[in-house]
């Protein structure tokens, strides 16, 4: 599975970020005595971000909080089957919860409680479901080098895989998803008309694009090891590694333009040892001032706190996928119509795979 | 304590106390067998916990055991898909060709270690020791800066200019196959050294003393009395490699996909246990069917009679 956090020059910055966000007292109905267990995506600078999501939460409640990897809802299930289940506070993919809530295994979030601490206008409507409120997104964008491939690169996934005009090697996720949103994209769907997926369409622009693409990436570190070693051109990588690595001083750039964001939710499972505490945690990482911190640290420009986004500087701004000139050609990925579908793609896909 | 039935007590008796006659017990054989009982307890209750228990379950939940459907054949019907049957001979060919490499790469490297002074085989053990420390993660993650497009090998080829562009070593089956033969190598060698410390030396002079060739030598009597050992690494080595996961889906870029992955896949992407259920118990039966054919060509109770005597 994908690991988001493995941006170890983000520590850097998220040095220079004052945490202790939250220096006021709780309200009472916020105070506990409980300890937290949260599962998100782990990675070496998780403790910058969790200190920056839940700032002085701890000390202003009294309710303690600690954290494990990795989201996964087979192992929910199964916690749930045997009545042991182990995490408060789950940081689900749009998919997984939408797995997770057809086994019934969420519970839905205490919006009232919410608006007690964080006003009902500053949160996104669009975020905000029954049983999870959105944590941040996870974007892919494509990158080249400008080295081998020039300043100029592909400006949409069609000339993406052109091989005559960027001649180079190039990489994928491993993944049927958002591969198939890709394939589509480069035989010439517009984001908007992507879903739903015609499947039989998307895997014959597969069986066209898919031998151009030189090496499938299994896990989301390989692409640190991919890009330092130069050993691709171009490639539909994580934008959160990718950045990264252009701050280390990488010869990379970014494209916008049809990038693909997934958006994730964090989500208290039913029979969480703690609900009650957990419903207070999920409502204080609603607060601007935590959401602020976060995108400082990742620019993930897709938090459920509209107005955490007041007051950053233009240029980081400049690096986040959710701006208007960002966003305009952007694709979010439709976790219902992955859920319906999965099982069937999933086998084509490593059909398709498997006979190479 | 009633006299026990004479027709089983014969066999234990024999193996406890040879000569003695068992039609009925003495004190000091009930104490005896007392003793072997609950010595053996213990042990048999952790094979039951460990190892019997989670396959029971694992049976259970195949046949849709703990999901909200109920009990169905459904998982082992979705199984009939042609893709998992090309997995399945993908995954078999990649785990019969690790251990065929790793047996011949193996065997000189145990032969050597047997063979020669004990100090310079008390370094090659640790070598070979501290490579199985080491993460298979990270064993994976240095091959590819091996490997690679610019990486340590293409980059001194090309310097010295014996080829002109970089070769594709890794991220396809070529890739997938030195990570893994590399990984699972030690399991073959540390298997490999006891049965042919075991070989008697006196053989091989006897056979030398009598006129054969060296080669003759090794060949008749030096081969056949490691093959105990060879049919146990092999063994190893294959059933590891069957269940091979994250160094064929790194290094083979996509181009290495085992049954494992689909298996990942059905459980993290599908959350479909039963199907993942199922699936394992296939690939458990397809296992235990060939170590029966392996044990029909090859003799598994070799490993006992003669390696590490």
């Amino acid at each position: 599975m994908k690991s988001r956090f493995g941006l170890s020059a983000l520590v850097a910055l998220a040095m220079s970020l004052p945490i202790g966000l939250h220096a006021a007292e709780a309200p009472t109905e916020f105070k506990g005595t409980g300890k937290l267990v949260v599962n998100n995506w782990g990675g070496p600078t998780v403790e910058k971000m969790h200190a920056a999501w839940y700032g002085d939460f701890p000390k202003a409640t009294g309710i303690d909080v600690t954290f494990t990897s990795i989201p996964d809802v087979a192992k929910l299930k199964i916690m749930s089957q045997v009545g042991n289940v182990e995490w408060d506070v789950v940081d689900f993919e749009g998919a997984q919860m939408l797995q997770a809530m057809k086994d019934d295994l969420l519970e839905p979030i205490d919006y009232d409680l919410m608006y007690k601490l964080v006003p009902k206008d500053q949160l996104d409507p669009a975020q905000m479901t029954k049983y999870g409120i959105g944590s941040i997104a996870f974007g892919t964008i494509m990158a080249w080098n400008t080295e081998s491939v020039g300043k100029k690169g592909p400006a949409n996934w069609t000339e993406f895989f052109d091989k005559k005009a960027f001649p180079g090697r190039r990489a994928l996720y491993a993944r049927p998803k958002p591969t198939l949103e890709i394939m589509l994209m480069a035989d010439g769907v517009a984001p908007k008309d992507i879903y739903p997926i015609d499947i039989d369409r998307a895997f014959r622009a597969l069986a066209k694009f898919g031998p151009s693409v030189d090496l499938w990436v299994e896990k989301t570190s390989q692409w640190d090891v991919l890009i330092q070693n130069k050993e691709v051109d171009l490639m539909g990588s994580s934008l959160g590694r990718t950045v990264t690595q252009i701050d280390k001083g990488e010869p990379l750039a970014i494209n916008f333009n049809q990038s693909i964001m997934e958006q994730s939710f964090w989500t208290i499972p039913k029979g969480a040892p703690n609900v009650k505490d957990a419903q207070k945690l999920v409502a204080w990482m609603a607060q601007a001032e935590g959401e602020r911190a976060s995108l400082k640290l990742f620019p993930y420009y897709s938090v459920a706190n509209k107005t955490a986004y007041d007051g950053l500087p233009k240029e980081l701004l400049a690096k986040m996928p959710g701006t208007p000139e960002h966003s305009a050609n952007s694709l979010t990925i439709n976790a219902q119509w992955w859920l319906e579908h999965d099982a069937e793609v999933q086998t084509r896909w490593l059909s398709w795979l498997s006979s190479r | 304590m009633t006299p026990i039935d004479a027709s089983e007590t014969a066999e234990k008796g024999k193996r406890l106390m040879p000569g003695l006659p068992s039609v009925t017990l003495t004190a000091w054989q009930r104490q005896q067998r007392g003793l072997t009982v609950s010595l053996m307890a213990l042990p048999t209750a952790a094979m039951i916990g460990v190892f019997v228990m989670p396959l029971l379950v694992l049976l259970w939940m195949s046949f849709g055991g703990g999901s909200k459907t109920g009990f169905s054949v459904q998982g082992y019907i979705d199984l009939m898909q042609p893709v998992y049957l090309k997995l399945l001979m993908f995954t078999l060919q990649l785990a019969f060709i690790t251990t065929m490499l790793c047996a011949l790469f193996a065997y000189p490297l145990a032969y050597l270690m047997v063979n020669v002074s004990s100090r310079f085989a008390a370094w090659m053990g640790v070598v070979l020791f501290i490579t199985l420390w080491l993460s298979f993660l990270a064993r994976t993650f240095a091959w590819i800066i091996i490997l690679q497009r610019r990486g340590i090998i293409n980059n001194f080829l090309v310097g010295i200019g014996v080829i002109d562009s970089p070769l594709e070593l890794v991220y396809n089956k070529l890739g997938a196959y030195i990570g893994m033969v590399h990984i699972l190598l030690p399991f073959m060698v540390l298997t490999l050294i006891p049965a042919m410390k075991a070989i008697d030396p006196a053989y091989v002079r006897a056979g030398l003393s009598l006129g054969a060739s060296p080669a003759k030598v090794f060949r008749d009597i030096y081969v056949p009395l490691s093959l105990p050992g060879l049919v146990a690494g092999s063994m190893l080595v294959f059933t590891l490699a069957f269940g091979f996961f994250i160094t064929p889906a790194i290094l083979g870029g996509g181009r290495a996909p085992t049954i494992v992955m689909a298996i990942r896949d059905q459980i993290q992407q599908l959350g479909n246990l039963q199907l993942a259920a199922a699936t394992s118990m296939v690939l458990l039966v397809f296992c235990l069917g060939l170590l029966f054919l392996y044990d029909r060509l090859a003799g598994i109770d070799r490993i006992y009679d003669k390696g590490g005597k």
